[in-house]
């Protein structure tokens, strides 16, 4: 896989634990390449605007003041060609359904969901 | 025969209607009695009501901040263990011996969490119901610090300590041990060294202080301190995972003990979180 077969991957989540966990969760197709991480949304943006993601993986609840959901239309502004997957403890799916930034949600305990569904929103063949 | 006169039967109507009266009266005076205690048990009853109303919002609200814990402080560690146990069972092969080993260390931390959490819970639960039991005896309070700190592990001997010999508190032990151990803990996790730990004799009670001189408590957080599952925002508490618990813990167990906890400023840097406890007479 070359550098610019790449997809970027930004993970926004305040908990290292589950930083740990997401990249340990998508290691298994190189196309996916972990580039940026933050833990609240400012550094977020920041992060986003630098290294123009594929695919961010956003918690809901962050450091600071800004909850995820509120974080991702200003992703989205920072990373227009970014997928946005809302991944929490949560059942958050019906606010992220009404949040137009947001393509997809995942609960942190579906975790073994998050390589398909990452797969789905970028448009790769799982088999490839 | 002769015909009964006006006056006797006059006299016999009078005797049958005081007879009558009186067996109203009897009659009413049983009735009456039976009514009084039977509005006493009503408010026998109706108290019971109260109280057994009382219990039951008691018992909501528990069940209230149960649901809100749950929610919260339960479900991130159990998402966090079943999402590395089954990533790993799932690509056992994919995964370097470091790494499973860093996997394990989490879940095993997790876990440890949720123990401490669900402990907590369980003691919460019996101080709020007055089911604590407490067993006092006379405790030498420089021995209960120095026993505390053999807990507080590797930072123990960076406590400063001012503790007179021979003060003494009547208390539960065990009780004593918990608070002197949340306090202390938390000053090294919360707070900042140097933490030092005074005891004093003050109006029949012996106060514990543990000072620190980290960030301190926000003001607007500081009336809450003490209550179930208040964690005040701070930079040190964003990177420290708590219960919530261990303070309102340490204000329920030294009330059960006759005695009571405090927190104050510690100026101009720090917090001092205090415990008092009934000093044993002379």
């Amino acid at each position: 896989m070359s550098e610019a077969q790449a997809i970027v991957l930004v993970v926004v989540e305040d908990e290292q634990d589950f930083r740990i966990l997401i990249r340990a969760a998508l290691r298994e197709d190189p196309r996916l390449q972990m580039r940026g991480e933050a833990t609240e949304a400012q550094t977020a943006v920041e992060v986003a605007r630098e290294t123009g993601p594929g695919l961010i993986i956003l918690d809901n609840y962050l450091e600071g003041t800004v909850s995820g959901l509120e974080a991702a239309p200003m992703l989205k502004a920072a990373a227009p060609g970014a997928k946005i997957l809302l991944l929490t403890s949560y059942d958050l799916a019906a606010e992220a359904r009404r949040e137009p930034a947001i393509d997809a949600f995942l609960r942190k305990d579906e975790i073994d969901q998050l390589l398909p569904t990452a797969q789905r929103l970028l448009g790769l063949d799982p088999a490839a | 025969m002769s015909e009964p006169t006006d006056a006797a039967q006059l006299e016999k109507r009078l005797e049958r209607e005081r007879r009558a009266r009186s067996e109203a009266e009897a009659i009413a005076e049983r009735v009456t009695g039976e009514l009084y205690s039977s509005v006493q048990e009503l408010q026998r009853l109706n108290q019971e009501v109260e109280r057994a109303n009382r219990d039951l919002q008691a018992a909501n609200q528990t069940m209230r901040d149960f649901v809100a814990i749950a929610s919260h402080d339960l479900r991130g560690p159990v998402s966090a263990i079943l999402g590395f146990a089954s990533t790993m069972l799932r690509r056992w092969d994919a995964f370097s011996a470091e790494e499973k080993q860093e996997f394990i260390g989490i879940i095993e931390g997790r876990a440890r969490f949720l123990t401490r959490l669900l402990d907590s819970l369980l003691t919460v639960s019996r101080i709020e119901a007055g089911a604590l039991e407490v067993q006092r005896e006379t405790i030498r309070v420089a021995e209960a610090v120095r026993r505390a700190l053999v807990d507080v592990g590797e930072h123990a001997g960076e406590v400063r300590l001012s503790c007179p010999e021979e003060l003494e508190v009547v208390a539960d032990p065990d009780h004593l041990h918990r608070i002197l151990v949340n306090y202390v803990t938390n000053a090294f996790k919360y707070g900042a060294p140097p933490v030092e730990v005074e005891a004093r004799e003050n109006e029949g009670f012996v106060e514990v202080v543990v000072r620190d001189q980290g960030e301190g408590i926000p003001d607007e957080f500081a009336a809450r301190l003490f209550h179930k599952f208040a964690r005040a925002e701070t930079a040190a508490t964003k990177k420290e995972k708590g219960t919530g618990l261990g303070l309102s813990i340490a204000r329920g167990l030294a009330q059960a003990n006759d005695g009571d906890v405090w927190y104050e400023r510690n100026l101009p840097h720090g917090s001092v979180f205090a415990v008092k406890l009934p000093r044993r007479a002379a």
